[in-house]
Order: C-alpha cells, then sequence, then structure tokens
C-alpha cells in the first residue's frame, strides 16, 4: 500500500465541491429530482438521457460525434437521436416486440448500436449488448439465456457468428442488420426510414426491465444482471459527482459498449448529463487517442487500466506539443489502476488518473477518487455518496462481521440504491446468494485505512480479469473439454504487464493423445474461434492430471500458486494432482 | 535477411498467437484485425516478438503501419535492411 498522495489545487470548481459534506447532505430523491419523470410517475433512461434534452431547447446540441475507423465523422445532434431512437422504438412495435421484451446489439462501436440501445428502451424493451468480439459460443449461451426475441447485428458478425447457431436459438426471430442487404435479415436502415420519428416514450415504470449484462463466476454458465429504469438516478448522479460531467462538455469513455461500463459510462450518464459524447470505432492506437484527446477537445476521459499501460510503455514524449487543455479529469475503471499508472498521469498530464470501482452488478460507480479529494495511487477511493460500504467477512453460523480499519474482508454494499440489479434472470438463487442482512457482497476482497480510502486486496473467487474483462473460468474450461483429446481443464489469470491478467490453461489429454506443439496451437485455436480471442487461453500447458479437492472441483488457486511460485497453502483436501 | 525470411517470421509469430490464423487464407491487405479479430494485446504480443526475433525497434507510434501482413512486410524489411 503507497502512501503517496496526490494533492490537486482546486482551480476547478468542482459538481462535488466537499465529498464530506456531500457524504453527510446526499440523498438518492435528490438525484431523482434532477431527472424529468414521465407523466404519471414513470420513468425511462431514453426519455432522461435524450428527448428532456431536446424538450429543453437542446436539440442541436451534440449527442454522439462518432469517428470512424477510416477517418469519417458523423455528429448526432440530440434532435436527430431522438427522432432516430423514435423509429427504431417504432420498427420494435412494427415486429411485434412488446414491453418487457429483450433484444441483444452484436455490433462494434457503430451508431446503430446506440441507436438501437436507446430505442429499445424507449420502447420498454429490455437492452442486451454483446461484445463483438465473442465467438459463437459466448453468443449462443447470452442469446439462449437472455431469451432474446431480435438481434441487431452487422452483415459480417452475422455470417461469421450467428447464422450458424439460429437452428439453435428458436426464440430469436428477428434478425436486423446494418450497412449492406443479408438474406434472412431485416436492413435496419430500411426499415428505419419508414419509422415514426415522433413515436412515443413507453411508460415505464422505475422498476421496470431495461438493461441486461451478463457478467461471469466461477462456476456456471455466464449470470444475467437484469437492471431497471430507476438506474438512470445513479448514472446522472454518478457521472456528475465522480466524473464531474456538465453540460455541453466533451467526454470520451473509451469503453466497448459490449460491457456494462461502455453502456452506464459510454451511453447512458454521459448523455443524461446533456454532454457530447465522443465513438471512436477504432482499436487502440496511441497516436489516434492523443489526436482525438487533442483535436476533440476532451475535457472528461474515462479509459482502462490496459489502455493507460500501453500508454505508458510509449512514454511521455508521445504527448509533447500537444494541446491537452481542455482536459479537465481523466479516471479509469475495469480492475484496480497500479499506482504507477495514476502517478504516471499526473507527471504526464499534470493531473492524476482517478480510479473507480464497480461492477456489472452494481449498474453504476460505487467507490471513486473524487476531483475535489487528494488521490491515493492504488487506491480504489471513498464510497460515492449515497452508498454505504462496508469490510465484512460472512460469518459461518449466518450474519455477517464487520471489521475494522485495516482488516482485509469483502467488500459489501447496503442494498438499495437505484442502479443495483433486480435479479440474475432464471437465477433467483444466485441472486439471493449475494446477499446477507441486506448487504450486497461483491466478492472483492479490500480493507479500508483510517481516513476511509478502499484498498483493493484480490477476488475472494476464480474469476479473471484480463484488458478489464470479468471471465468465468467455466466458460473458457468447457470449450476445450468440447475437443476430443481434452480429459478435463483448468484456466487460471497469469498476471501481465498490460492485461492485469491473461488466460492460461492447463490441459490433461486423453490418453492416446500426445500433448505437443501442434496439439497445443490446435486447442488455443479452437478455443479463440469458439470464445473470441478475448476469452480464449492466450497459453496452455499440458499436464497429467489436475489438482481437486474431495468434492471434485479443481483447484485453480493451487494451479495459480504454482505458476507464481507462491506457497500452496493447506493441501489437506487436495485429492489428486501432479507431484501431490 | 531476406524477404522471404520477414515473412516466414511474421507468420510463425502469428500462428503462435492465432493459431486459427491459416496462412494460405491471409489477405496480406487486409488488417489482422479485421480478418482474425487480433486484439490489442494479441498485436502488441505480436509487435514485441517481431522485435526480439528480428532484433529490430519498432516504433509504438509506428503500429499502425504494421497492421496488415503487407505493411508488416514493407516496414519490418526496410528495418532489417537498416539494422
Amino acid at each position: 500500500m503507497t502512501q503517496t498522495i496526490i494533492d490537486k489545487h482546486a482551480s476547478t470548481p468542482w459538481n462535488l465541491p466537499d465529498y464530506a459534506s456531500a457524504r453527510v447532505h446526499f440523498d438518492w430523491p435528490q438525484a431523482r429530482a434532477t431527472l424529468a419523470g414521465l407523466p404519471g410517475g414513470g420513468l425511462n433512461i431514453a426519455h432522461e438521457a435524450v428527448d428532456r434534452h431536446v424538450a429543453q431547447g437542446h436539440g442541436e446540441r451534440v449527442a454522439i460525434r462518432w469517428l470512424g475507423k477510416s477517418g469519417e465523422r458523423i455528429d448526432y445532434s440530440y434532435a436527430r437521436l431522438s427522432a432516430d431512437i423514435a423509429r427504431f422504438a417504432c420498427v420494435l412495435e412494427r415486429l411485434g416486440i412488446r414491453q418487457g421484451d429483450c433484444i441483444a446489439v452484436l455490433a462494434g462501436r457503430v451508431p446503430a448500436l446506440y441507436i438501437a440501445a436507446l430505442g429499445a428502451l424507449k420502447a420498454g424493451v429490455v437492452f442486451c449488448p454483446l461484445f463483438s468480439a465473442f465467438g459463437p459460443e459466448p453468443i449462443q449461451t447470452r442469446l439462449e439465456k437472455s431469451g432474446a426475441r431480435l438481434l441487431v447485428t452487422t452483415p459480417q458478425l452475422y455470417t461469421r457468428k450467428v447464422a450458424a447457431l439460429l437452428p439453435q436459438l428458436p426464440r430469436l426471430e428477428h434478425v436486423l442488420t446494418v450497412g449492406d442487404d443479408v438474406e434472412g435479415t431485416y436492413h435496419l436502415e430500411a426499415l428505419l426510414e419508414q419509422g415514426e420519428p415522433d413515436f412515443p416514450t413507453a411508460a415505464t415504470a422505475p422498476d421496470a426491465p431495461a438493461l441486461l449484462h451478463f457478467t461471469s463466476g466461477t462456476t456456471g454458465a455466464p449470470k444475467g444482471a437484469l437492471h431497471v429504469h430507476e438506474a438512470v438516478v445513479a448514472h446522472a448522479y454518478s457521472g456528475r459527482a465522480v466524473l464531474d460531467l456538465r453540460a455541453g462538455d466533451v467526454y470520451w469513455c473509451t469503453a466497448d459498449p459490449g460491457w456494462v461500463t461502455g453502456i452506464s459510462y459510454g451511453l447512458i450518464a454521459p448523455l443524461v448529463n446533456g454532454v457530447t459524447m465522443v465513438v471512436d470505432e477504432a482499436e487502440f492506437d496511441a497516436a489516434r487517442w492523443y489526436q482525438i484527446l487533442e483535436e476533440q477537445r476532451v475535457n472528461v476521459w474515462y479509459t482502462a487500466p490496459t489502455a493507460i499501460r500501453m500508454l505508458m510503455k510509449i512514454g511521455a514524449t508521445a504527448i509533447a506539443g500537444r494541446d491537452l487543455s481542455a482536459l479537465r479529469l481523466m479516471a479509469s475503471v475495469g480492475e484496480p489502476l497500479n499506482p504507477e499508472g495514476v502517478i504516471w498521469g499526473n507527471n504526464t498530464f499534470g493531473k492524476p488518473f482517478h480510479d473507480t470501482w464497480w461492477q456489472t452488478e452494481t449498474g453504476a460507480i460505487m467507490v471513486a477518487n473524487y476531483g475535489c479529494q487528494p488521490v491515493r495511487p492504488g487506491s480504489m477511493g471513498c464510497p460515492l455518496p449515497g452508498i454505504e460500504a462496508a469490510v465484512v467477512r460472512r460469518r459461518r453460523e449466518g450474519g455477517l462481521e464487520f471489521l475494522g480499519v485495516g482488516e482485509e474482508g469483502e467488500l459489501a454494499l447496503r442494498a438499495g440504491w437505484p442502479s443495483m440489479f433486480r435479479t440474475y434472470l432464471h437465477e433467483p438463487e444466485r441472486y439471493a446468494a449475494c446477499f446477507v442482512d441486506g448487504w450486497y457482497l461483491s466478492g472483492d476482497l479490500v480493507s479500508r485505512d483510517a481516513d476511509g480510502y478502499y484498498w483493493f486486496v484480490g477476488r475472494s473467487d476464480d474469476v479473471i480479469k484480463t484488458s478489464g474483462h470479468l471471465i468465468g473460468p467455466f466458460e473458457v474450461e468447457s470449450v476445450l473439454m468440447e475437443h476430443p483429446a481434452v480429459a478435463e481443464a483448468g484456466v487460471i489469470g497469469k498476471p501481465d504487464p498490460f492485461a492485469g491478467e491473461t488466460i492460461k490453461a492447463f490441459v490433461a489429454l486423453k490418453p492416446g493423445y500426445a500433448g505437443d506443439d501442434a496439439l497445443r496451437k490446435t486447442l488455443i485455436g479452437h478455443a479463440r474461434l469458439r470464445l473470441g480471442p478475448a476469452v480464449a487461453p492466450r497459453e496452455l500447458e499440458f499436464v497429467a492430471n489436475l489438482p481437486r479437492n474431495r468434492s471434485g472441483k479443481i483447484m485453480r488457486r493451487l494451479l495459480r500458486a504454482r505458476e507464481l511460485g507462491l506457497p500452496e497453502g493447506d493441501l489437506s483436501t487436495l485429492e489428486s494432482s501432479d507431484g501431490a | 535477411m531476406s524477404a522471404e525470411q520477414v515473412r516466414e517470421t511474421i507468420l510463425r509469430l502469428l500462428g503462435e498467437i492465432a493459431p486459427e490464423s491459416s496462412a494460405a487464407d491471409i489477405d496480406p491487405n487486409v488488417s489482422f484485425h479485421d480478418q482474425f479479430e487480433i486484439d490489442s494485446i494479441d498485436f502488441l504480443r505480436l509487435m514485441m516478438g517481431l522485435e526480439k526475433e528480428l532484433k529490430v525497434t519498432i516504433f509504438d507510434f509506428d503500429y499502425p503501419k504494421l497492421s496488415t501482413l503487407k505493411g508488416c512486410e514493407a516496414y519490418l524489411c526496410e528495418r532489417v535492411a537498416a539494422a
């Protein structure tokens, strides 16, 4: 734990000028009161994010500035976006998609994704984003589980990954593709042209389902965390208090909308706060990123540790001569940002990255470093006003033990904030298991210092954080097990200087197969094709068998300890393994 | 080192990182990302691997020039010749 503290000179009056005071005086009804709401007490994310601004006379302001890979630029004003999402909502109705139904989008950062997301929300339809670099296996699992009736995608992704899955997805009735015509799908643009630009907003209640984000645990298939329209209250407030968003700002969130950050903070929070959000279609490219920061006069930049570490590799000289004077606040999310990243940011940009902590389940930022406070490099920061956090230990006999300063335990949040997930779809037992005595248990191990800053220690389970993406080992192991040569597989996260962790697989082969280089490559290739590169192992090692405990579970922690040369701990429950 | 050897090294390293990519099917003018969904971590591994194997320096800001097989070959042949 580093003691370095980065003090900032308050030349800027922050939206949240006094953290201690906000903790005492803020409550969620105040944040709710900043939103318009619908007649009759309803609340709708799309109305708050887009239509409200048009009604208030800001229709000409740019909502989305889209930068294409090949240098194109398209500006969507709030008024244009409002008309487009209404058209999409109308298209959904004409195709028979009803309030409470689910639609999914599988696409890169193209405008249609944002229009479909907001259009679905406007129609009261649940929106489920799918990461475009997923392979067919994660796509199928998520489409099946979501029960999505409609999918928006691109011709290329459809042909490559979706078409072959259709026979196994009987609930998926319609596929809409962006761009070229594809047999068996609707052409999105053609449908939108026929949609009504003033289609009305569905009268959604605050607790109406809105967003379905899949996330992973140690065991079992991915879980569908369901969020409601009321989540927008937390998006609005955290965007203001943590990211310091102000109407008219230029804001850039580099997260992909296939994951929760790219929706909560790459779409909803910025638009609700009336900013111009930059969307860059291209993949990471340091020179391009600095150019965007400069040319777009970005005021607030929300990015991720993997990207920050890649920028660090290039070094500070890369921004020499760039005018980044518009930049007011930089923040990071996805995994803990190492202190070196925070300090490098401060040395290079003259301001530190503000680390933030939250999860798919929390829907919005829960713990953060704030503009108005000194940054403690390596710390997650302090709980958002309105959020009660604690460090706890689950008692064997039930209930929680609350831990004190410096003690390591699980980060718990008092249940009931607006963006808290409301269920895991079709899995109420898994949902219930996340709560004890009215507290949500995050699965992240932390400690709290004497000044109330939280420090990340590790995970209490085996999930892997790679490039900010949360990957469940079970999903990866299952795909490896599909291969006829594989008897058993165990995967772990292996520390990586850029990605945080990369996925490493340990594989035991069936008799008759030789663990040679050709088979190693075959298995990695198989996993990449089925899962997509972000989820597939980048390293694979053959072992005679995998360590299991007496109940037959693979002991991934032991695999990890061996890989890293760490103490192996108590092996008394170990059943079998190499050398044990 | 010949252009042929440079090409062979690129394909071998690509085959390590993305074994599902078949050398025969590579379109030299389309980016590795668009063909094989090479992500930024894969790409970084490829760049660092090439630097090590070919004993050249690839400037980080030049990475975009190496996003295709053709671009890789052109850049690296020049660097190897200059080394």
